[in-house]
C-alpha cells in the first residue's frame, strides 16, 4: 500500500502521480473555457450595454496594445517564480475577477481595468500551463503530453464556444461573463489536483545547465543566438499574419451570404476546427517524437496557404465550413509543436517561459497586422483577393520554415 | 436646489390643482431658465442604441450600434451589426432610417428593418471614416 507513497516522496520521479496528470488535463480544459468570452464577444456585450463604437474600439485597442507589451515580461515572471502552480492560480483568479467586473460594472474605467487585469493574467497563464507540463513530465515525454494538453484545450474551446454562444444568444451577453466567473472554480480545483511536489521548478523553465547558472544575466544574448529561436519566432509571426484574419473574413462573408443561418454556420467554422484539433493533437505529439519536429511543422504550415487558396476559390458557404476544418490541422500543429520546439531550443537555459512570451508577442503582432492587411485588401479588391494575400503570407512562412528552421529534436532522445 | 427641468416635471406630476409646488411660491418662475422647458412626451420613447433588430421577411438578426445624422441634425440612418458568432464574423451595414420601424406585438416593442436579404448581401460594409452607402427600403 505505501508503495506509491514512497514513490512520490522521491520527488519528481519519471512518472508523475496520476492525480497530477488528470489535474493537468482538466486545467487545460477549463483554462480554455474561461478565455472564450474575452475575445471579440466583449464588443458584442458592450454594444448591448449601449456603449458607443468609439469607446468599444478604444477599450479593445488598450487591451491589444497591453497584450503585445505584456507577454514578454509575463513569460519572464513565470521563469523567475518558484511555484508555477501558484502563478497559475493567481492568473485564473485574476481572470475571474475581471469577468465579474465586466458583468457587474460596464462603465469605461472598470472595463478598461478589467481588460488590463485579464491581459496581465493571460500573459502569465499561457506560459504557466506549458511550464507546469514540462515540470511534470520532463523533456523526454513532453511531446505526447503537449498533444494531450492540446486535446483538452481544444475540447474546452469548442465546448465553451458552443455553450457561451448559446448563452449569449438565448439568455444575455452579460450571463456569459457570469458563467466565465463560475468556471474559475473547477479550473482551480483541477489545479489543486496537480501536486506541487510533482512539478520540478527547474525543469519547468527548461532546465539549467551547471555552466549556465552563474552566467544567467550574460547569457540572454547567447540565448537569442540559439539555433532556431529567431527563425521560429519569425515563422510564428508570419503564420499568424496569414492566419488571424481568415476566420473573421470567412465569418463576415458567410454572414453576408446566408442571412438567418449565418450564426449557425459561423459557429460551425469556429467549432469544427476545434473538434479536429481535439481528435488529432495526441497523434501530432507522437509524430513529433518519431518523425522529428520539422516534418510535422511543415505539414501544419503547408495547410495554411492551402486553406487560404481554397477559401479564395470557394463561394458556397457550406463548402467554406469544410475548408475551414483544415484550420484544425494547422491549429493542432501550432498548439503542440510551437511549445515543443521552444522547449527543445530553451533546454538548459532556464528561459523556456521567456521564449514563450516572446512567441506570444510575435503572435499578437502577426495577428494585428493580418487584420489590417486583409481588411485593406478586402475593401479595395474584394474578399477573394484578401484570401489570396493571406495565402501568400502563408507561403512565405512555409518557405522560411523550409529554408531556415533546423530540426530541434534532441538527437539521442534523452 | 433641484434642477429646473426636474421642478417643471414635478409640477406637472403634481397636477394643476396642487398648491404644494416644491419651489417657493413666487420664485418658481425665476428658477426656470428662460427659453428652456421640458415636456413629457405624448408618445412612448425607446432607447435605440444596442437594440436587437430583425428583418421582416428572412429574419436576419442584428443590433443597432450607431445612428447617423446629416448636418441639419436629421437622423438619416442606423448602423446595424448583423450575423457572426461570439462577435466573430459580424458585418456592419448602414440602413436608411425610414426602413426601420418599431412594432408592438402586444408584449414588447420589436424593431423591424424593412430590407431584403439581397439588399443586405450586396450592401457594402459600413466604414466609420468613409461616406457611407445606405441601404434603402425594399419595394
Amino acid at each position: 500500500m505505501p508503495d506509491w507513497k514512497a514513490q512520490s516522496a522521491e520527488g519528481p520521479a519519471e512518472v508523475p502521480s496520476r492525480s497530477s496528470k488528470r489535474g493537468l488535463d482538466w486545467f487545460a480544459f477549463f483554462v480554455a473555457d474561461i478565455q472564450t468570452g474575452f475575445g471579440p464577444f466583449l464588443s458584442v456585450y458592450l454594444t448591448t450595454q449601449k456603449w458607443t463604437q468609439v469607446d468599444i474600439g478604444l477599450v479593445l485597442s488598450i487591451g491589444s496594445l497591453a497584450s503585445l507589451i505584456g507577454q514578454v515580461p509575463g513569460g519572464w515572471v513565470v521563469d523567475r517564480v518558484q511555484s508555477k502552480r501558484r502563478v497559475a492560480a493567481f492568473a485564473v483568479l485574476g481572470i475571474g475577477v475581471s469577468a465579474l467586473l465586466i458583468a457587474l460594472t460596464p462603465v469605461f474605467a472598470t472595463i478598461a481595468a478589467a481588460k488590463l487585469l485579464h491581459v496581465a493574467a493571460s500573459s502569465v497563464l499561457g506560459p504557466a500551463v506549458a511550464a507546469i507540463t514540462l515540470g511534470l513530465v520532463g523533456h523526454a515525454a513532453v511531446g505526447p503530453r503537449l498533444g494531450r494538453n492540446a486535446r483538452f484545450s481544444a475540447a474546452g474551446n469548442g465546448l465553451a464556444a458552443g455553450v457561451m454562444g448559446a448563452c449569449g444568444y438565448f439568455v444575455s451577453a452579460q450571463a456569459v461573463f457570469f458563467v466565465t466567473a463560475i468556471l474559475v472554480l473547477p479550473a482551480l480545483l483541477a489545479l489543486r489536483m496537480i501536486r506541487e511536489s510533482d512539478v520540478d521548478p527547474i525543469r519547468a523553465d527548461g532546465g539549467l545547465d551547471a555552466t549556465e547558472t552563474n552566467q544567467r544575466a550574460a547569457s540572454l544574448v547567447r540565448f537569442f543566438r540559439r539555433p532556431g529561436l529567431m527563425v521560429l519566432i519569425a515563422c510564428v509571426m508570419l503564420f499568424h499574419l496569414a492566419n488571424a484574419a481568415m476566420l473573421p473574413l470567412v465569418g463576415s462573408d458567410v454572414t453576408a451570404r446566408t442571412g438567418r443561418w449565418a450564426t449557425v454556420l459561423v459557429a460551425a467554422c469556429i467549432i469544427a476546427p476545434q473538434i479536429i484539433v481535439a481528435a488529432i493533437s495526441p497523434a501530432v505529439g507522437q509524430l513529433a517524437q518519431t518523425w522529428g519536429r520539422r516534418p510535422v511543422l511543415l505539414i501544419g504550415f503547408a495547410t495554411l496557404p492551402l486553406r487560404g487558396g481554397l477559401l479564395a476559390l470557394t463561394n458556397d458557404p457550406y463548402m467554406v465550413v469544410a475548408v475551414q476544418a483544415l484550420d484544425g490541422i494547422s491549429g493542432a500543429v501550432m498548439g503542440v509543436l510551437v511549445p515543443l520546439a521552444l522547449a527543445d531550443i530553451a533546454r538548459g537555459t532556464g528561459r523556456f517561459n521567456l521564449a514563450q512570451g516572446i512567441v506570444g508577442s510575435a503572435t499578437g503582432v502577426g495577428a494585428t497586422l493580418s487584420t489590417f492587411g486583409a481588411g485593406y485588401l478586402a475593401d479595395r479588391f474584394g474578399v477573394s483577393s484578401a484570401f489570396w494575400g493571406l495565402a501568400g503570407m502563408g507561403v512565405l512562412a512555409l518557405v522560411l520554415l523550409i529554408a531556415m528552421m533546423p530540426e530541434t529534436r534532441p538527437s539521442n532522445g534523452d | 436646489m433641484l434642477p429646473a427641468a426636474v421642478v417643471v416635471l414635478a409640477q406637472i406630476a403634481a397636477g394643476p390643482g396642487s398648491a404644494q409646488a416644491p419651489a417657493r411660491p413666487g420664485s418658481a418662475d425665476s428658477d426656470v431658465v428662460p427659453g428652456l422647458s421640458s415636456v413629457i412626451s405624448q408618445r412612448r420613447l425607446d432607447s435605440v442604441l444596442g437594440r436587437e433588430v430583425r428583418t421582416r421577411v428572412e429574419e436576419d438578426v442584428g443590433r443597432i450600434v450607431d445612428i447617423l445624422a446629416d448636418p441639419q441634425s436629421r437622423v438619416q440612418a442606423a448602423v446595424i451589426e448583423f450575423g457572426g458568432f461570439l462577435g466573430i464574423g459580424t458585418r456592419k451595414i448602414a440602413v436608411d432610417w425610414s426602413a426601420i420601424s418599431f412594432e408592438n406585438d402586444g408584449k414588447r416593442t420589436i424593431v423591424i428593418v424593412d430590407v431584403s436579404r439581397d439588399q443586405l448581401r450586396l450592401a457594402p460594409e459600413y466604414k466609420p471614416n468613409e461616406q457611407p452607402m445606405i441601404v434603402r427600403t425594399s419595394d
